[in-house]
């Protein structure tokens, strides 16, 4: 009776179910990237898709090797995603004061 | 009259372009010009000379060309061995043309050590006093010490006079050409005058060439029977030479080349300043250093370039300075001899190929020649086998026949001619008429018929059939001209007829009368050319119609105009007549419909020539002419260009034995090569 | 006796060296005198100095020529009277030798005294007829110039030089006749003869290569080449048949075989035969074998004719393209619109005997055709009987006597086809007597019209009109008696020269046996012509002396040309003179055979019987029988008085018969018309030669201009469609496939571009598609 209380599948949260949350995660960060119109809101995608990232280095690093290069990785990842956060605003404020919005439809210089 | 509209054609928008922006890019081209020429003639000979000889062994010759100019001076060549390992001499030969007029001390199997050198004397001890320079050189055979092939190392000689004659007198005019641009600007009329002078000095040579020619200088003389020889090597890879050298057929256009020049330049007072007479001038001088190179050339290259050289100045002289539709005359002049001149190459190229192994002048062997002489005596092309199913010396004949015939022009192949004429300036004209048209009949003579006696003898009746047509043709045209200059040059197309019905009859008599008639010719048509020069500078028309009585008011000119017209229609006691006289004596022997036809030119000869003056010179004078030329008759700068004409004219009438003894020696060699008997009329009973 | 004598006459001494180049000196130098001088000082001497020099030079050429003739030809032997002066070589080429040079034989002395004689006489007249004419110094330059030609052209020992004077006098006459060059009727007779000689030159120098071409031929036969002697003689020296036998001759001589084109190399080759002496023809003792240059000659034929006979007629040709013969005659009477001295020396006495000369000059030639003479002996008498016919009707009196002359002429190309040189040379020597000064008078008589007759004066054709005469009589006395003497001595009445040469020429027809058709027919239109000479020659003398409208004397005299009185006597006393020789001419020289007791021969066939005996086939020196002598005079002289009668009774007095003479020229008015204008002989010309020359000048012109021009030019064009052609195939095709690339990639990076749309989240789109195509791919290629 003690298998049924462990509902094997709820009971032991495996890699698997990591990978999904990061695959949502990472879905979500690339539906708002695409899909968003504002520069802040692209970021914000952004960094969804970054910690999907770090997500799953750490579900790696946990479930397969037992080694912690993946937390490691992750922290890195944590520490670069505040460096692209602060030039990626940084670039949207340039954007802003050069184009008084920050509505990516709008910032379409570069054109081909 | 529909004609091509070339005057958007590039090369003389290009050149229109150039004379408009004044001087300066016309020195920049012409210096170039002058600078691929002088690099062609000087350095590469310098460069070929001290090459060092094929041949693998380190085996030289020093010096490499000796010359000697006082009888019985000897001089040492030495043979160095620079191998590491000693070689054998095999033997040391003399090679000559004719017979030779050096002895070398014989060396026969001497081993020569490594670094050895061994000298040996050459004499130089000329055994004919009339022969001026004498061409040999020697070859040392040496054999390296394993092989058995053996190697020659040569060494030129040259002994007797430095005779550079021609040389000078053919690049005078091309060294004085930069003086032209050196004048300076302001004053545009001295320019006439240093023309004049630049001019002069191929004169003076050419009086002084005709003072030392030694008309009795046959070929066992030595030197092939040319005189005043310069023989170098040119470029070796081609096995080209720089042969210049003139004998009897040469002597008389050389002399009227130079002759012509200056009273061109004469002429060309009228050519007003504002019309770049700077281009002008120096694209005359050009034009003469082309046509002198043709006469003298005895280098079947030498003789192209030059061809080819004379077209350049020419194309410019007539599309620059022509008259109305000069740039469709321009270019139809260009392309018909364009034409020519690709045939006469192709021709060329393929005697090369054909003609036998031989020796440079300084020894080297080659496999082919393209020296005229050595073609002439040195190869038989007849017995060459057949190219494109035809035989080898008909095609050749037949393609060198149609590029000179182009020149000459012979009927088909003439409407240039008549256009050319028309809208060239005076002098250009009288250029044109006078000599460029010989260099087709001469490079008929020089080339066709030496080179390919048997071809010429296959060719001849067709050739008699052309001169025939050529004479009554463009008598016929003459006669339906309403233009006087188009006129005059319908008469030479006829009067080249008679030259050509003389080259084609193969009789020493007929042959005499081709050579005189050329330069008969070349002396009237200039006198012609120069009166209707005279009338179109002063009225700027030349219709036949328009004119009437202007003997009323130019008594002077009109005595002239008699004069020239009698010459031209062949009136015994001037030159015309002899020419046709001895042409038609010698031609009836072989081919007597074409000497009949030909008698009938003599007739319509008399039709147009008394027509013109009877349109021109008698009847009324038209009004609109009255006050422009009364009191205007020949200046004097127009009696220096007509009397000299006059002149010789009537010399040559009454006494034509100098050409004809001239041309004895060279037509008896054309004789000669043809198997023909040297006397006697052709074709007996 | 081995000598093998050779006959055929005597062969040519090597004559003696004679100044004869004098003889043209003095006339050149009068010409550049002339022309020089007087244009530079003309003014001042009022226009005299340029005919003094040219008088002066001409008596200087007279005196010099009776000097050589007196002093030099006559004491000669009859034989070896030939003077040379080889003055330099032309050319020397291919065994053929052409040389300046000058020879007098008995031939050309005649025609030296006869030239210079009229020409000194004619000179003189010039000089005051042509007073007051601009241009004098032009005029009596070229008239001693055209004395310097024709006596070159006697004097030359050869065809070249006698080529040179045969057109310089050609060339002379065309200035001459062109004088008042102002006038299109001048112009063109100049023109107009100029070009018909040249067609007789043209056909004469065919003959002469034609000619030396069959000499050519001998050459090769007898293998010797030319120029090299061949020796005619015998072990025992040469020998000549003579009258009196075999005699030898004076010494070995060496002759050249072979093509020449000198006279006398060239008659001593034909005539020279060898009489075979039984059978064989040489024998061994004979260095080099020979056979006679003309029994070669003979043989030879070309396009099937026998070659002679057509050298001969092109030759003919020629000498009748200078002396007016048929078919080339229609020159002469145009001739006419030169002033009258030139009428006179030119187209009367020197220049139209120059055919004449020739064809004596080559008598021997001639001898060796039977065909050749009897062609020269037809036309001769056509053109004797077209030229009188045309005579007959003609208005204008100078038009009537150049007409006359080229009946006159017809009768010595007879004498010659008669193969009698000696009474057609007489016959030239009389004619130019009395031709000369009925021209002159003729001159005197159209100065008397213009003087009375008013508008004469600018219209020069109306005082040469017969019509406009009469009368002249009284005015001009001495003139009327000149030219009733000349007229008798045209016509033939007795005792006037042209009795006795015309009368020997129609003995001598009559007893030739060389021609290839009777004598007789020749003799009948011969005669018919000599009734028409008498009667145009006294229609003229009555149509000008007599009837017409009165005029006085005193005016004539008064309106007489230039130098009045004293002008008008000079000219009246050449014309006297000429009279006088006319007269005397014909007794003096011709004194007939059978007149004389021994039947000898006149004084002149007596001079000029070595040029002409020595012609082979050697014709038995045949007399002609007195009887005939004496029936051929007295027909002759029965014919010219019976002209003259009928002369008399039409035009004596012309107002009177005018009526019955317009009827009659009604009826026949064709027959007139056709006289009229030379038997239409200036629309022959039209049809046969100008009207095909202007067509094939057309042809020419046109097939120059439309065929091959535009064949050039549609060369041209063609090489300009290729090349448009080219450029469009690489704007096509070259340029299409470049084109194509650049403009797909230009296309691709376009719509590449478009991917740049500015907005960030396409770019992420992009990203992310980038990365499912690599893990895909990876997929893939992974397994």
């Amino acid at each position: 009776m003690t298998a049924l209380l462990a509902a094997p599948a709820l009971a032991s949260i495996g890699l698997g179910h990591f990978l999904v949350l990061s695959a949502v995660m990472f879905a979500l960060g690339l539906i708002t990237a695409a899909t968003r119109r504002s520069a802040v809101a692209i970021l914000m995608g952004v960094e969804l898709i970054l910690n999907a990232a770090a997500l799953n280095f750490v579900a790696f690093s946990h479930y397969s090797h037992g080694t912690i290069t993946g937390q490691v990785f992750a922290v890195f990842v944590v520490v670069l995603a505040a460096a692209e956060a602060t030039v990626a605003l940084a670039i949207v404020l340039a954007v802003f004061r050069g184009f008084r919005s920050v509505d990516v439809t709008d910032v379409g210089t570069l054109k081909g | 009259m529909n004609h091509v509209s070339a005057s958007r054609s590039l090369p003389l928008a290009f050149a229109r372009s150039i004379s408009r922006s004044g001087p300066a890019p016309w020195l920049a081209s012409l210096l170039g010009a002058l600078g691929v020429l002088v690099t062609a003639f000087i350095a590469v000979p310098a460069r070929a000379a001290d090459a060092p000889a094929p041949g693998p062994t380190a085996v030289t010759v020093s010096p490499r060309a000796l010359v000697f100019d006082q009888p019985g001076q000897s001089a040492e060549l030495v043979v160095r061995n620079q191998a590491a390992a000693p070689v054998t001499v095999k033997a040391v030969r003399l090679v000559s043309l004719g017979d030779a007029d050096f002895s070398v001390q014989t060396v026969v199997n001497r081993v020569l050590p490594a670094n050895g050198a061994l000298a040996f004397k050459v004499v130089y001890q000329p055994r004919l006093a009339a022969r001026r320079q004498s061409f040999a050189s020697v070859q040392v055979e040496v054999q390296p010490p394993e092989q058995t092939a053996t190697q020659v190392v040569t060494a030129a000689l040259r002994g007797g006079e430095e005779l550079d004659l021609l040389s000078w007198l053919i690049f005078a005019p091309l060294l004085g050409l930069p003086l032209l641009f050196l004048w300076p600007r302001g004053r545009e009329n001295g320019l006439r005058w240093l023309t004049l002078a630049i001019t002069a000095v191929p004169l003076a040579l050419a009086a002084k060439l005709l003072v030392e020619f030694d008309p009795g200088f046959a070929r066992i003389q030595g030197n092939f029977g040319y005189q005043f020889v310069q023989h170098l090597v040119w470029i070796r890879a081609f096995n080209v030479e720089y042969h210049v050298g003139v004998d009897g057929l040469s002597i008389g256009l050389v002399a009227l080349t130079a002759l012509i020049s200056v009273i061109a330049v004469v002429a060309s007072w009228s050519i007003p300043t504002a019309r770049n007479l700077r281009g002008y001038f120096a694209m005359l001088l050009l034009l003469e250093t082309g046509m002198l190179g043709v006469f003298v050339a005895l280098d079947l290259f030498l003789f192209y370039v030059f061809w080819e050289l004379v077209l350049v100045p020419m194309f410019f002289l007539i599309g620059l300075w022509g008259g109305p539709r000069k740039e469709y005359a321009a270019l139809k002049f260009f392309l018909y001899t364009l034409l020519g001149s690709v045939l006469i190459l192709l021709a060329v190229i393929a005697l090369y190929y054909a003609s036998g192994a031989t020796t440079l002048v300084d020894g080297t062997a080659a496999q082919h020649t393209l020296d005229i002489p050595r073609l002439i005596y040195g190869n038989d092309f007849s017995k060459h086998p057949a190219l494109l199913g035809f035989k080898f010396a008909h095609l050749i004949w037949v393609l060198l026949f149609i590029g000179f015939a182009i020149k000459v022009p012979v009927v088909p192949l003439h409407t240039w001619l008549p256009d050319a004429h028309v809208e060239a300036p005076t002098a250009v004209s009288v250029i044109l008429a006078s000599v460029l048209l010989k260099m087709g009949t001469y490079g008929m003579l020089r080339i066709g018929w030496a080179v390919l006696p048997d071809a010429t003898r296959w060719a001849a009746p067709a050739v008699a059939v052309l001169g025939a047509i050529s004479v009554v043709y463009g008598a016929f045209c003459a006669l339906g001209q309403t233009d006087l200059k188009r006129l005059v040059a319908y008469s030479s197309i006829s009067h080249l007829g008679y030259c050509l019905l003389g080259m084609a009859a193969l009789t020493p008599i007929a042959l005499s009368g081709a050579v005189f008639q050329m330069i008969s010719h070349g002396v009237i048509s200039a006198m012609l050319f120069l009166l209707v020069g005279v009338l179109y500078d002063r009225t700027h028309e030349r219709g036949l119609d328009a004119f009437g009585g202007v003997a009323t008011v130019m008594p002077r000119y009109a005595a002239v105009f008699a004069f020239a017209f009698l010459a031209s229609l062949g009136l015994p006691g001037l030159s015309g007549f002899i020419g046709e006289l001895m042409t038609l004596l010698g031609t009836f022997g072989k081919f007597r419909a074409s000497t009949i036809v030909a008698a009938l030119g003599l007739v319509i000869g008399a039709a147009y020539n008394l027509g013109a003056n009877r349109r021109i010179q008698f009847g009324a004078l038209p009004d609109r002419w009255r006050d422009v030329l009364t009191g205007r008759d020949l200046t004097a700068r127009e009696w220096v260009t007509l009397a000299p004409l006059v002149l010789l004219t009537v010399g040559l009438g009454l006494y034509p034995a100098p050409i004809i003894d001239a041309a004895r020696v060279g037509v008896g060699e054309l004789m000669a090569m043809m198997g023909l008997p040297a006397a006697g009329l052709g074709g007996g009973l | 006796m081995g000598s093998i004598p050779y006959g055929g006459g005597w062969l040519t001494p090597d004559g003696i060296d004679a100044p004869l180049a004098l003889l043209l000196l003095f006339p050149l130098l009068g010409a550049v005198l002339a022309a020089v001088a007087g244009s530079l000082f003309d003014r001042r001497f009022a226009g005299r100095l340029a005919p003094a020099v040219a008088v002066a030079a001409m008596l200087a050429t007279l005196v010099t020529a009776l000097v050589i003739f007196f002093g030099d030809v006559l004491p000669v032997g009859a034989r070896d009277r030939i003077f040379r002066q080889a003055l330099w070589p032309l050319f020397v080429v291919g065994g053929i030798r052409v040389s300046f040079g000058l020879a007098l034989d008995p031939l050309s002395a005649v025609m030296v005294l006869l030239v210079t004689g009229l020409g000194t006489l004619i000179h003189v007249y010039a000089a005051v007829y042509m007073e007051g004419e601009g241009g004098r110094p032009r005029f009596f330059a070229f008239l001693n110039l055209f004395v310097f030609s024709m006596l070159l052209l006697v004097l030359a020992d050869g065809f070249v030089p006698l080529f040179f004077g045969w057109e310089g006098v050609g060339a002379c006459s065309y200035f001459l006749i062109g004088f008042w060059y102002r006038r299109a009727t001048a112009a063109d007779a100049a023109t107009k003869a100029f070009i018909v000689n040249r067609v007789g030159d043209g056909a004469f120098l065919v003959g002469i290569a034609m000619l030396l071409w069959g000499m050519g031929g001998v050459q090769m036969v007898t293998g010797s080449a030319p120029g090299q002697v061949s020796s005619v003689l015998t072990v025992n020296g040469p020998m000549i048949v003579t009258p009196e036998g075999l005699q030898p001759s004076p010494e070995k001589r060496r002759l050249p075989v072979g093509p020449t084109l000198d006279f006398h190399e060239l008659r001593d080759q034909l005539r020279l035969e060898m009489l075979p002496r039984g059978g064989g023809m040489v024998d061994a003792t004979h260095d080099v074998h020979f056979r006679p240059t003309s029994f070669l000659l003979v043989r030879k034929t070309i396009w099937h004719l026998p070659l002679l006979f057509v050298v001969c007629g092109l030759l003919l040709l020629g000498a009748a393209g200078k002396s007016a013969q048929i078919p080339l005659f229609a020159w002469l009477p145009d001739a006419m619109a030169g002033p009258t001295p030139v009428s006179a020396l030119i187209h009367a006495a020197t220049l139209v005997t120059a055919g004449v000369y020739l064809l004596a000059r080559l008598s021997f030639l001639f001898a060796l055709s039977p065909g050749a003479l009897t062609a020269v002996a037809v036309v001769g008498t056509l053109t004797a009987f077209v030229g009188a016919t045309a005579a007959l009707v003609q208005n204008d009196l100078k038009r009537v006597l150049a007409y006359s002359t080229v009946s006159q002429l017809g009768y010595m190309f007879v004498a010659l086809g008669a193969s009698a040189a000696g009474a057609g040379l007489f016959h030239v020597i009389t004619h130019g007597f009395f031709k000369a000064c009925l021209f002159l008078a003729a001159g005197l008589v159209v100065h008397a019209v213009t003087a009375t007759t008013p508008q004469a004066a600018e219209r020069p054709d109306l005082a040469q009109d017969l019509r406009q005469m009469g009368g002249l009589a009284r005015v001009l006395p001495a003139t009327r008696w000149a030219y009733f003497f000349a007229c008798a001595a045209l016509a033939g009445l007795p005792f006037a020269s042209g009795f006795f040469s015309k009368d020997l020429i129609l003995t001598e027809l009559a007893i030739s046996d060389r021609l290839s058709i009777a004598p007789g027919a020749l003799l009948v239109v011969l005669a018919v012509t000599s009734f028409l000479t008498a009667l145009y020659a006294f229609r003229s003398y009555y149509l000008i002396f007599f009837g017409g409208p009165p005029r006085h004397a005193g005016e004539a005299h008064a309106g007489g040309h230039g130098g009045g009185g004293r002008g008008h006597a000079v000219m009246t006393a050449v014309v006297l003179a000429l009279a006088l020789g006319a007269i005397v001419a014909g007794p003096a020289l011709g004194w007939p055979a059978n007149w004389t007791p021994g039947h000898a021969k006149s004084l002149f066939q007596q001079f000029l019987a070595p040029m002409f005996d020595g012609d082979w086939p050697r014709r038995v020196a045949v007399d002609a029988p007195p009887a005939l002598e004496w029936g051929m005079q007295a027909g002759g002289v029965v014919l010219a008085v019976l002209g003259w009668a009928v002369a008399r009774a039409l035009y004596r007095d012309a107002a009177a018969t005018a009526p019955a003479r317009r009827r009659l020229a009604e009826r026949w008015s064709v027959v007139v018309r056709l006289f009229a204008t030379g038997w239409q002989a200036d629309r022959v010309y039209h049809l046969v030669l100008i009207a095909p020359a202007r067509a094939l000048a057309r042809a020419a012109t046109w097939l120059d201009r439309a065929i091959v021009d535009r064949a050039v030019n549609a060369l041209a064009a063609g090489g300009l469609r290729l090349g448009r052609v080219a450029g469009l195939f690489d704007r096509r095709a070259v340029d299409g496939v470049v084109g194509g690339v650049s403009e797909g990639v230009m296309a691709a990076g376009r719509r590449g571009a478009r991917l740049q749309n500015g907005r960030i989240n396409s770019y992420v789109l992009g990203i992310v598609a980038g990365v499912a195509a690599l893990v895909v791919l990876a997929y893939f290629l992974g397994s």
